[in-house]
C-alpha cells in the first residue's frame, strides 16, 4: 500500500469515524473566528424564572495579549464588583461578549450584568435665587 | 521519512477538521427544571462563524428576550448549525418565557 492509499484510508477513517461527537459537549464555544471574532454568548444559566424586563445594565471587562505560550491579562470581570459599579442591588442575569483579533493575540471579554437598579439619589430642592430671597424677606 | 509526515499531516488534519460533516442539534441550556413554567413567548439570537476566519453575532440572553418580546424568562436551549466540519456554524440561544 504506497502513503497516498495510507493517507486517503487514514482521512476517510477521521471524517466517517470521529463523527459530530468529536466537536465535544454541545455547550463548548465553537465558533471562533481566527481573524476577528465579536460575539455575546449567554454567561449563567438559571433556575428560578428570570426577570429580563431591563431595569438595569453595567459591564466590566478583562483584556488579554496573547503570543504563542505567552499571555498577559488583566482587569477585572468580577460579576459582584461590576454591579456595584454599576449601581444594580439585584443580579438578574449575566451576558459575556468576547472580542478578538488576529489569533486571538488581542481578546477583549466583557461581562454584562442586568439587573434592578438601586434607587437614584433623592432630588435636592433647586437653589432659591437673589430675587426669591428678597421676596421671603419683605414678606 | 515521507511516510511519516503524512502522518503527522493526517494528524494534524484529524485535530483540525471536527469531523463533523453536517449537524443541526438543540440541547438544553439549563438542566435544573423542576417546577418550571412552559412559557407562551420565545425569543432567538444567533451568533454565526464562516470559514474559521470570522464570528460575529448576539447571541446573549438579553439580545434573545428582546427579540422574543419577553418579560420573564422560564429556560433556555442553544442550537447548534454546524456544516462542512465548521466551514459555517451557527449557533442561537432561545429562550422561554412570558
Amino acid at each position: 500500500m504506497n502513503r497516498y492509499s495510507l493517507a486517503a484510508l487514514a482521512l476517510t477513517q477521521v471524517l466517517l469515524l470521529s463523527g459530530c461527537g468529536s466537536l465535544g459537549p454541545v455547550y463548548t464555544y465553537r465558533s471562533p473566528g481566527l481573524l476577528y471574532t465579536h460575539t455575546v454568548r449567554p454567561l449563567t444559566s438559571h433556575r428560578e424564572p428570570v426577570d429580563v424586563a431591563t431595569y438595569g445594565s453595567a459591564k466590566g471587562n478583562i483584556k488579554q495579549i496573547q503570543f504563542q505560550q505567552v499571555t498577559i491579562i488583566w482587569d477585572d470581570n468580577a460579576i459582584g464588583e461590576i454591579a456595584k459599579r454599576g449601581g444594580i442591588e439585584k443580579i438578574h442575569y449575566a451576558d459575556l461578549e468576547t472580542k478578538s483579533f488576529l489569533l486571538n493575540i488581542w481578546t477583549r471579554n466583557t461581562v454584562h450584568v442586568y439587573g434592578t437598579a438601586g434607587n437614584p439619589p433623592t432630588e435636592l430642592p433647586p437653589p432659591e435665587t437673589g430675587a426669591e430671597q428678597q421676596a421671603m424677606r419683605a414678606q | 521519512m515521507n511516510s511519516r509526515r503524512t502522518g503527522l499531516a493526517i494528524l494534524a488534519a484529524a485535530f483540525l477538521l471536527a469531523g463533523c460533516l453536517y449537524s443541526n442539534v438543540v440541547a438544553p441550556l439549563d438542566t435544573d427544571l423542576n417546577k418550571t413554567v412552559v412559557g407562551q413567548k420565545e425569543g432567538r439570537a444567533s451568533t454565526y462563524s464562516v470559514l474559521w476566519l470570522v464570528s460575529w453575532g448576539d447571541a446573549g440572553v438579553a439580545a434573545a428576550a428582546k427579540n422574543g418580546g419577553l418579560t420573564t424568562l422560564h429556560h433556555m436551549d442553544v442550537q447548534v448549525q454546524n456544516i462542512l466540519f465548521g466551514l459555517y456554524v451557527k449557533e442561537t440561544t432561545i429562550v422561554y418565557g412570558d
